[in-house]
């Protein structure tokens, strides 16, 4: 790894690959490029753009009704206070674990939610109440009308200044116990895992009228240090996944240390999901009609949102998951995805007009990191 | 000490056997011949004490040296399990100087003959008897003694670095033959006597044997196998290979033609490597490494993953420099070159390409405020403080470690108050701190020695990552070096690689490193012939090697009554 890439973290060439640090913590503590430099960063979170407004506001009827509590709903009052005691505790467990959450051919709430779509035991999420919301016009309507690409739909206020937002997914799970948590330091991680941007050709990192962005996953082998507490550390170097699926080039510009992007078609980043004692690497996360927002940061992170329109059954709980996470998380998948269904705004089905992708919003933090391309351009590079 | 040592360690249940009635077998074997065995095999007490004077011939193998000689005897699968007595650091030398004076515990013997004992039954289990053992007994529950005299024959020669002598060959045989009737396996009766050799001080120290020198009637000189063993710890920091033994046999290591063929062989082994590690983590203080914390929200990098690259770093960087590449010692102040781990990267603020190999060879960025070996992780967090930088800890082991200078320790009443206090609003520098300190002349004396050296280096925290500020102030990193002004590390590392006294200590501290104690007076101008000879080969190392390891100095026997004949280390 040697080569011409031997600039100091002050001093920038075209071919290295860079940190946002090296460039962006600048002795002021500004940030700062030099011309046609390269920033790095490394997504350490993506969570679902969740607004915590008043809970009474937000989930006036309180948290969406867990598969448990969806079981008992189905129960006269006699039979829910039969089971509900203690010497019938195995019965109970069995009854809710196991012909509740699992259909007559094995299909589970989880695994294939599809399946339970007429079963009224398993109802809708009320859903998000109140009219605030984080996330990103994706529509380019005011009041969220019908158009080619989208279905008719209730728009949120945004925060950020951002008017008429489209977040429907939080809608659907936004009083969700399990993912809303009951503070904002609860909520649940989201359902994408650490990826990779790359700004280059960056002239000026406050007003740029165009640079180059790739958005990419990284090889599953770069771990990901942590301090003890659990924090990733940053500066670290990340090669870009050799899966071409993996890696999404795109243009954006500057506007006052905002990097915006629009209008991209397709993006796609691998997800790991874990099982039980394995991953499994071959999953994607798919966003269309991508919209971004992110800061570049005086400490030479960046902080923003991603937006876009997620196929319904590309959200990791209804998607992926897990035959056990209705018995142990608790959680009735068929519920959430009936919610899709009914909230789903993006690209409506030909044939039958339902739309098949829901808006949705991930609040990203990166972190300064080295982004190392396989394509021998940072063998030169270092 | 060693015999209630030996009575201690020997008595102890041995590992489970399949069956009961074999493992009572077993510990009455433990307790019955290992103990005779043993004693019989210790030097006479005055042997095992340190000697007086400081030229020594007893020299305790380091746990590196033991590990790579069973490693070199028996294979690298053979697990050893245990831990010696630590080597104490003399004040301003080497911990490997240390092996001349040191004596064994009783706990540390006890870790000897925990260590023999599973050494020794692994040669003999099921996975490696063929390989290692080499014979096959007439019967698996008898004593075979053709069988355990090949083994003995040819392992013995390895252990002890010389043949055995008859009587010690009927010794291990018989050993092995009670121990095969006492617990009805030839290879349980194998491993008892082999666990004999591994405690016997035969092994476990490099003992020095003389014998009358016929260049020079009435002198003694050191015989083929002790210098075959001097030369191989020396250079390759483990036992003698076969071909070394057998040079010896030959008494080619008399002879100064054949001591050169010999040296030059060594140094051309990819071994010599790691003889040139051990020196320089010796050199470098590196065991202040292992115990090394640092303040997690100050320094959220350091993290385990740096603690273990970091030495690592500094000695593939010196290895690659000073063996692989033969380049000039002083380089190694000022070369950009080194190696990389993911982790270190972020440590360092530089990008880092990953691959199969963890390592990559790495050039630093010209302009980047790093070059050589004092601008490495490895010194600049291992001298500093917890929670913070410390020009003086710094400039104290540039001055020890690569100078050989002597910095004293401070008096015990200073208060460091003021020095801890990195948040103060006034004095928000390292530097001016140190000055409000060295306004106590009680302190000035030695700050004055190693502060100028050490405020260069403030461009790195105490962890050695990059800043350009401290406190929200610009760092002033102009010092100087014995008269050199000098700004930054960088321009430090230039001046140290200038500065005459670096390329003397190195040679000062390999003579050292050879004879494993410390220099006496008597040594000193010999150590300097040899820096002379570092300075006219261009300050390569393996040239300083090459000349300490053939100078008749290195090979003399000690002149004190230390040495032992042959006869007298048998009995």
């Amino acid at each position: 790894m040697t080569g011409n890439c031997t600039g100091s973290r002050w001093r920038l060439l075209p071919a290295c690959i860079l940190p946002a640090v090296l460039a962006g913590a600048a002795l002021d503590g500004g940030v700062h490029a030099r011309e046609g430099s390269t920033l790095g960063f490394l997504v350490v979170d993506s969570r679902l753009a969740m607004h915590y407004g008043p809970f009474e506001s937000d989930c006036p009827g309180g948290f969406e009704p867990t598969v448990e509590e969806n079981f008992l709903a189905t129960l006269g009052p006699d039979e829910r206070e039969r089971i509900l005691r203690p010497e019938n505790a195995e019965e109970y467990a069995n009854a809710w674990k196991g012909e509740f959450i699992n259909g007559p051919g094995g299909e589970n709430v989880c695994q294939n939610p599809k399946a339970f779509l007429d079963d009224p035991r398993h109802p809708p999420h009320r859903g998000v109440q109140s009219r605030v919301a984080y996330g990103l016009n994706l529509d380019g309507t005011p009041d969220g009308r019908a158009t080619p690409l989208t279905c008719e739909h209730p728009k949120f206020e945004g925060l950020d200044g951002e008017p008429a937002v489209d977040n429907q997914l939080y809608r659907a799970v936004g009083c969700y116990k399990s993912r809303r948590g009951t503070a904002e330091s609860e909520q649940a991680g989201g359902d994408l895992n650490p990826f990779l941007i790359e700004i280059r050709d960056l002239d000026d990192p406050r007003n740029d009228d165009r640079v180059e962005v790739g958005i990419y996953s990284l090889e599953i082998a770069d771990l990901i240090l942590r301090t003890p507490a659990g924090e990733p550390l940053p500066d670290q170097s990340f090669r870009v996944s050799s899966n071409p699926h993996w890696r999404n080039e795109v243009t954006g510009r500057l506007v006052d240390g905002e990097l915006l992007i629009d209008d991209v078609d397709r993006l796609y980043l691998r997800y790991r999901l874990f099982t039980w004692g394995a991953f499994a690497d071959a999953y994607s996360q798919e966003f269309r009609r991508v919209r971004l927002r992110l800061r570049l940061g005086p400490d030479g992170g960046l902080t923003g949102l991603l937006g876009g329109y997620r196929p319904l059954m590309n959200i990791s709980t209804v998607g992926y998951c897990c035959r056990a996470t209705a018995s142990t998380a608790n959680m009735d998948c068929a519920s959430e995805y009936k919610t899709f269904v009914l909230m789903a705004d993006g690209d409506p089905d030909p044939r039958t007009g339902q739309c098949t992708t829901i808006s949705a919003a991930h609040r990203l933090t990166g972190i300064p990191a080295f982004v190392i391309h396989d394509d021998g351009t940072e063998a030169d590079g270092r | 000490m060693a015999g209630s040592s030996l009575r201690h360690g020997t008595a102890r249940t041995p590992p489970g056997r399949a069956s009961l009635a074999a493992g009572r077998r077993v510990r009455r074997l433990l307790r019955a011949v290992p103990i005779a065995i043993l004693m019989a095999m210790l030097p006479a007490p005055a042997a095992a004490q340190p000697a007086g004077d400081a030229a020594t011939a007893m020299r305790r193998l380091t746990e590196t040296q033991y590990r790579n000689a069973v490693a070199d005897i028996f294979g690298t699968d053979i697990q050893v399990a245990g831990r010696m007595d630590p080597l104490v650091r003399p004040p301003h030398g080497l911990q490997t100087s240390n092996v001349s004076t040191i004596a064994v515990s009783p706990a540390g013997f006890e870790q000897y003959a925990r260590m023999a004992r599973a050494i020794a039954a692994q040669v003999v289990d099921e996975d490696h008897r063929a390989l290692l053992v080499g014979c096959r007994p007439v019967a698996e529950d008898r004593a075979d003694d053709a069988c355990a005299r090949a083994f003995f024959e040819r392992v013995g020669r390895l252990l002890f670095r010389r043949p055995l002598a008859p009587p010690d060959f009927e010794r291990q045989i018989a050993a092995a033959r009670e121990g095969a009737r006492l617990s009805g396996s030839f290879h349980t009766g194998l491993a008892l006597s082999l666990e004999t050799m591994l405690v016997s001080p035969r092994f476990l120290f490099d003992v020095d044997v003389t014998e009358p020198d016929p260049a020079r009637p009435g002198q003694v000189r050191l015989d083929a196998w002790s210098k075959a063993a001097r030369l191989s710890f020396f250079l390759w920091d483990t036992t003698p290979d076969t071909l070394l033994l057998a040079a010896a046999a030959r008494g080619e290591l008399h002879d100064a033609e054949g001591l050169a063929r010999q040296v030059d062989r060594l140094l051309a082994s990819p071994r010599l490597e790691a003889s040139v590690r051990t020196f320089f983590a010796d050199m470098l203080g590196f065991e202040r490494i292992a115990d090394l914390a640092k303040d997690a929200v100050l320094y959220p990098q350091f993290v385990r993953e740096v603690k273990a690259d970091m030495p690592e770093q500094t000695l593939r960087t010196i290895v690659e420099l000073l063996v692989r590449e033969n380049r000039d010692y002083r380089e190694l102040f000022t070369s950009r070159t080194t190696f990389m781990t993911r982790a270190l990267g972020q440590v360092y603020g530089l990008p880092v390409r990953p691959g199969s190999d963890p390592w990559v060879r790495y050039e630093l960025p010209a302009d980047g405020g790093r070059a050589g070996l004092l601008t490495q992780v490895s010194f600049l967090a291992a001298f500093s403080h917890d929670g913070r930088s410390s020009p003086t800890l710094r400039g104290q082991a540039l001055r020890e470690l690569l100078l050989c200078q002597a910095v004293p320790d401070p008096p015990a009443d200073v208060d460091f108050s003021l020095l801890e206090d990195t948040e103060n609003v006034e004095l928000r520098t390292a530097r001016d701190r140190l000055a409000v300190h060295r306004s106590n002349p009680v302190c000035a004396g030695c700050h004055r020695i190693t502060d100028p050296i050490g405020l260069t280096l403030e461009n790195f925290d105490g962890v050695g990552a990059w800043r350009t500020t401290e406190n929200g102030a610009p760092i002033d990193v102009r010092g100087e070096l014995d008269g050199t002004e000098v700004s930054g590390p960088v321009a430090l590392g230039a001046a140290v690689s200038r500065h005459p006294a670096v390329p003397r200590c190195l040679a000062r501290r390999i003579a050292e490193y050879a004879l494993r104690r410390s220099l006496t007076p008597r040594d000193l101008s010999w150590a300097a012939e040899m820096a002379s000879r570092f300075a006219e080969e261009g300050y390569r190392l393996p040239a300083l090697l090459g000349a300490v390891a053939t100078s008749p100095a290195f090979l003399a026997a000690s002149p004190v009554n230390g040495n032992r004949t042959d006869e007298e280390v048998s009995r």
